[in-house]
């Protein structure tokens, strides 16, 4: 069982100045930020841009040194590289060397993080068939679209199968289809215990997912609990009918009344939203497809 | 250490695929076998002494273009298309990266030479086989003693790139200081030698702590010893001597690179 108590990540006082052109001035980008991330959970870290996300991320990296406070992950200062053992990360847009293949990259990195012989050879077609790159896996990563870096990223910071997993806009510029696809991925590592932070400006996306949040407003943390705490205050219920008759409207909302409900609103919806349609639709394409490879 | 090979060899791939490496290395090529429009001028023996020394300075100017351009292409490139961060997210040490690279880049480097060479001895072959010279009466030996020669000074100049490139934020800054050192290195015995007849015990110490600091790159400068058959002729033990000066100042740099490096913020 998942112990949300045991953290993975343990945040105290940091603080982050920048030193700006001007002698003596310094921009805080971070302030006095603590925070904990339990085994088994998954962190959003949110808030608008230049709000601190991308330089707490370094810092649990390693890659920055917090000015004051100190940043643990399991335990371990991260700017060892033995911690960084435990971390695998998808940079925010990634880039990856152009002339290699994308199983060339996913091995390099792979390499870098300790595998060898069997295991790797193992370890990467197991994560580049899990982000469903198989059948491009031996094209050069230069030819990719943003969609397949995308995955080609995910796949390389999962290799070394990582307990701490950090995920910088792990959905940019992929279908909606393929995000789906990374939701249902996250909610797997999840499952087999791996810690996921999660950092992503689609609040639709990481709302269904994260077990805890981070919001972050220049610098200085504005919330950090259980998801549902914040997105649940006020007791406000919300409920989706479906009915193949006009009148039948009516009637729910005369029953939720007597029920004690207060009436809001209702939206006509006729049939599914785009995106449910669009995500219908490509999975209709691809059965025919596979099925037409079959036969 | 296993951390150091994965990224040179990555390096090596990465340079293969570069442009300038390839412009530089028909360059290189280019002129060497272009020495050979000469014989229209009829040297007669004299013609492969020019040949040869058309070869070396090929090997001496295009190999320190390369040295420094290219390394710094290969540096920045991880930096500018931020590559470095997930290299460096992964359990890596920071000195792995910037030794991995400067690696790579001399095995580059001294491909670039080794082509060249090969090229120079294939051209004096073919002309001393023209002008019925006896095989002892061509220079190929000092050929290979001459690219040897470069190999070392190119070490001592990516290493030099990777310090500078270490602090700097920029590849042109980096390429523009690096080129300016790799003109004061070559004159550096100058100022030496000026500084070493002073009578002065202040100037002399300033010319003992320039040496210590900044290598005197016309030590390998030895074409025309090698050619002319000059007085003071490099011996092996000579060759071995300047080989420990440039690994000397190699680890110097590299070690500056290294402690800069992880100071480095991204």
């Amino acid at each position: 069982m998942n112990d949300p108590s045991e953290p993975v990540i343990v945040a105290e006082e940091l603080v982050r100045d920048f030193p700006l052109e001007l002698k003596g001035y310094r921009v805080r980008a971070v302030d006095n930020l603590s925070f904990t991330a339990g085994k088994g959970r998954v962190l959003g870290l949110l808030g608008p841009n230049g709000s601190g996300k991308s330089t707490t991320i370094k810092m649990i990296l390693g890659l920055l040194k917090p000015t004051s406070g100190q940043v643990r992950v399991q335990g371990g200062d991260p700017s060892n590289r033995v911690t960084r053992k435990h971390i695998g990360y998808l940079p925010e847009a990634p880039y990856f060397y152009r002339f290699l293949t994308g199983k060339e990259c996913v091995r390099m990195m792979g390499k870098l993080s300790g595998l060898k012989n069997k295991t790797l050879i193992e370890r990467v077609d197991a994560v580049v068939d899990q982000v469903g790159l198989s059948s491009a896996s031996n094209r050069r990563v230069g030819t990719y679209s943003k969609g397949m870096l995308q995955r080609i990223g995910l796949a390389q910071a999962l290799v070394h199968d990582p307990d701490l997993i950090i995920l910088d806009e792990p959905t940019a510029g992929v279908d909606p289809l393929g995000t789906v696809e990374i939701a249902k991925m996250i909610r797997t590592l999840k499952e087999s215990g791996k810690t996921i932070i999660l950092c992503s400006h689609l609040l639709s996306e990481i709302e269904g997912l994260c077990d805890d949040l981070l919001m972050l407003y220049q610098g200085t943390p504005v919330f950090h609990g259980i998801a549902t705490d914040l997105t649940q205050s006020g007791n406000i219920w919300s409920f989706q009918v479906s009915s193949d008759q006009e009148d039948t409207e009516i009637a729910a909302r005369d029953a939720l009344e007597s029920a004690g409900f207060q009436w809001i609103s209702s939206n006509r919806q006729v049939g599914q939203s785009l995106s449910e349609a669009f995500v219908d639709r490509i999975k209709k394409l691809d059965s025919i497809s596979t099925g037409d490879e079959n036969s | 250490m296993n951390a150091l090979w994965i990224i040179a060899l990555n390096t090596i791939r990465e340079a293969s695929r570069q442009r300038l490496v390839l412009a530089l290395s028909v360059s290189s090529v280019a002129v060497v076998s272009g020495s050979l429009l000469f014989q229209q001028l009829d040297f007669g023996k004299d013609e492969l002494k020019f040949i040869v020394d058309f070869g070396f300075g090929s090997m001496t100017f295009l190999g320190a273009i390369l040295s420094i351009f290219a390394t710094a292409q290969l540096y920045f490139s991880e930096l500018d298309q931020r590559t470095v961060h997930t290299l460096l997210a992964r359990p890596i040490s920071r000195s792995s990266f910037v030794l991995g690279k400067a690696l790579g880049a001399f095995v580059v480097v001294c491909s670039f030479l080794a082509l060249t060479a090969t090229t120079l001895l294939a051209v004096m072959l073919y002309r001393s086989s023209q002008l019925n010279l006896a095989s002892g009466s061509w220079i190929g030996f000092d050929v290979i003693v001459f690219s040897i020669l470069q190999g070392f000074r190119s070490a001592v100049l990516i290493s030099l790139v990777m310090f500078i490139g270490s602090y700097a934020r920029s590849q042109l800054l980096t390429v523009v200081v690096s080129l300016f050192l790799w003109v004061v290195f070559q004159i550096q015995y100058i100022a030496n030698s000026a500084w070493d007849e002073a009578a002065s015990k202040t100037t002399r110490f300033a010319s003992w702590v320039l040496e210590c600091c900044v290598p005197n790159f016309e030590k390998f400068n030895v074409g025309d010893q090698l050619v002319f058959r000059e007085p003071g002729l490099l011996r092996l033990g000579g060759l071995f001597e300047l080989g420990v000066y440039a690994a000397a100042f190699t680890a110097l740099y590299l070690t500056c690179a290294v402690w800069s490096f992880n100071r480095r913020e991204f």
